[in-house]
């Protein structure tokens, strides 16, 4: 004899289902979907070379000191995730192994997994093959300055990848730099240099058995607007440190991206007439060699904003309230952009003025 | 102690069917994987991923609610939650397929408790002899009397109890699909399966069927 719950499952399993379709709702729903998807892939590639050439410059190198990227066409590895949820990307460092690197990073935000990284891997470098093509589309250029003075031009590009994804980067302009460009660019950092019109942001201390070396992250504002760090020796310091390129990057990986230091206690130094405050920390490598490293920045007002300044500008800029300036024409590489210049004014007092920059103008 | 017998029953998976059912599905998890994977960074993916789940997502969902419209509308809620958050989805937590139903499920949940509100809201006082919430109009549609019968019984039941019941014999999924889709030990998935069967037997006998 059948037990109920045997008689229900026989009831059920006798049932017809009514049948259900929906197919105008699938093609409608399907449309919707990818459409948003596609919107969100292009928004969410917003990545920041400018942030990044620099920091990864600082990560690698130390060693850096001052050589010049060149551009060529070039592999990218993946770094590492840094403490800020930041997944770092570069360049393989042609002259590994040596005291000497070119290299570039990219930062990229997200979620991503091992295939997600191994992906946005493979896509920076169609980019960076797009890039040396220069297939890619210049939709936006912005200029900032604070407090009137002027803190670099960024360019917003959209790269369309093989498989038809767009991926937006913000670059400073230096990561496409031509040979010649960047000769001539060279020139102009070298006299920048010599009439002392650099500023100093950041300076980082190494110590191995001994041997001391002081890195200074310098930015340039070039003639035609670009604003560009490079990494220089400090004569009163200059190293050498006997350190191998992979220690070096090993340090760096412990210091920048895993945060992973004793913490040895805060000093000040004097540099070039201004005082910087170090935090200096004790990393021990995998070999066995300890490190001391410092790093910090100049005490008082740096040009440019700081987060919270930028995070309460963008606040202002997309509630409308700044105050519209004007517009103005002029050419960017050769193309016509039409600029809105528009002033907000932080709660603290700084005052920026942000001249946004599309295609379009007249020349 | 004829309920025993029955727990019985559904404690064996090791029938065969039950044994084909889980190979099949351990083949469509692999497949599935290697969609996903392309679809967290291609939109041509994502169009398969969707065209693949579109039918049977929007069938669980007609078939627990039995009105089109609703139907439509909660299928557009999870596809849109689902593919929202695509690239933050993790294989190794739970399939790809369970995934879609959970958060149907979950879809289902939260218009059951609309409902319940809005009835409640609308009725005055409850009147402990009507049925609880009907089917809307759309249940004209339905083209087969013992499933209206078998859908005013189920709205009778808990939602938790509901959702077993229709998985299990209308979408036909394994003891270990539901186990993920529900994320439940299989213990708790049979003793709810038990339990639905028992109340919806009391509530179909209530409604005037007899069993077979």
């Amino acid at each position: 004899m059948k037990s109920d719950n045997e008689r229900i499952e026989a009831f059920l399993k006798g049932v017809v289902l009514p049948e259900c379709e929906s197919d105008g709702h699938a093609r409608q729903l399907r449309a919707q979907i990818l459409s948003r998807l596609q919107a969100g892939r292009a928004g969410r590639g917003t990545s920041s070379w400018w942030k990044t050439a620099a920091l990864l410059l600082g990560l690698l190198g130390a060693a850096a000191l001052a050589t010049e990227t060149i551009i060529q066409v070039r592999h990218y590895y993946f770094y590492g995730r840094a403490k800020d949820g930041f997944y770092y990307f570069s360049t393989t460092p042609e002259n590994a192994g040596t005291n000497q690197v070119d290299s570039i990073g990219i930062a990229v935000r997200g979620d991503l997994d091992a295939a997600g990284i191994e992906q946005k891997r493979k896509d920076l470098e169609e980019i960076d093959a797009l890039r040396q093509r220069n297939a890619r589309e210049l939709f936006r250029v912005i200029d900032t300055e604070v407090n009137g003075k002027p803190v670099g031009r960024l360019f917003f590009y959209k790269y369309v990848l093989p498989d038809g994804r767009t991926e937006i980067i913000t670059e400073t302009g230096d990561e496409s730099a031509s040979p010649a460009q960047m000769e001539a660019d060279r020139q102009q950092i070298a006299d920048l240099r010599q009439r002392g019109q650099r500023e100093i942001r950041n300076i980082i201390e190494v110590e191995v058995g001994g041997h001391s070396r002081r890195s200074l992250c310098c930015r340039y504002l070039l003639s035609d607007g670009r604003g560009v760090n490079r990494f220089e020796p400090d004569p009163e310091l200059p190293g050498p440190v006997p350190l191998t390129f992979k220690q070096e990057s090993e340090l760096a990986r412990l210091a920048v991206l895993e945060k992973k230091g004793e913490f040895l206690g805060s000093t000040q130094v004097q540099v070039l007439g201004r005082t910087f405050s170090l935090q200096k920390y004790s990393f021990t490598l995998s070999d066995g060699t300890v490190v001391t490293r410092s790093e910090g920045q100049p005490e008082g007002p740096m040009n440019g904003m700081t987060a919270a300044e930028g995070d309460e500008f963008r606040q202002l800029a997309a509630a409308n309230k700044g105050e519209t300036l004007g517009t103005y024409d002029e050419d960017v590489l050769g193309k016509p952009f039409k600029f809105t210049r528009v002033k907000c004014v932080l709660s603290d007092g700084t005052e920026v003025i942000q001249s946004m920059g599309k295609p379009g103008g007249q020349r | 102690m004829s309920n025993d017998a029955s727990t019985m029953s559904l404690e064996t998976p090791t029938d065969r069917a039950e044994e084909d059912r889980a190979s099949v599905f351990a083949a469509r998890t692999e497949e599935d994987r290697a969609l996903v994977l392309a679809a967290q960074s291609d939109t041509t993916a994502a169009g398969q991923l969707f065209d693949k789940y579109y039918p049977e997502i929007f069938r669980y969902v007609y078939h627990s609610t039995l009105d089109h419209a609703a139907a439509e509308d909660l299928t557009s809620n999870v596809f849109f939650s689902a593919f929202r958050h695509l690239e933050l989805f993790r294989w190794r937590r739970i399939p790809f397929r369970a995934w879609l139903y959970r958060i149907a499920t979950n879809e289902l949940r939260m218009h059951y408790r609309k409902q319940k509100r809005m009835s409640a809201a609308n009725a005055g006082p409850v009147d402990p002899e009507s049925p609880t919430p009907v089917p809307s109009a759309d249940t004209v549609a339905a083209d087969s009397d013992d499933y209206r019968l078998l859908q005013r019984a189920l709205l009778e039941l808990g939602q938790k109890y509901r959702t077993v019941i229709v998985l299990r014999y209308f979408e036909g999924k394994s003891l270990s699909e539901i186990c993920e889709i529900t994320n439940k030990r299989e213990g708790t998935v049979k003793s709810l399966l038990h339990r639905a069967l028992a109340q919806l037997k009391d509530a179909l006998v209530r409604a005037g069927l007899t069993l077979p």
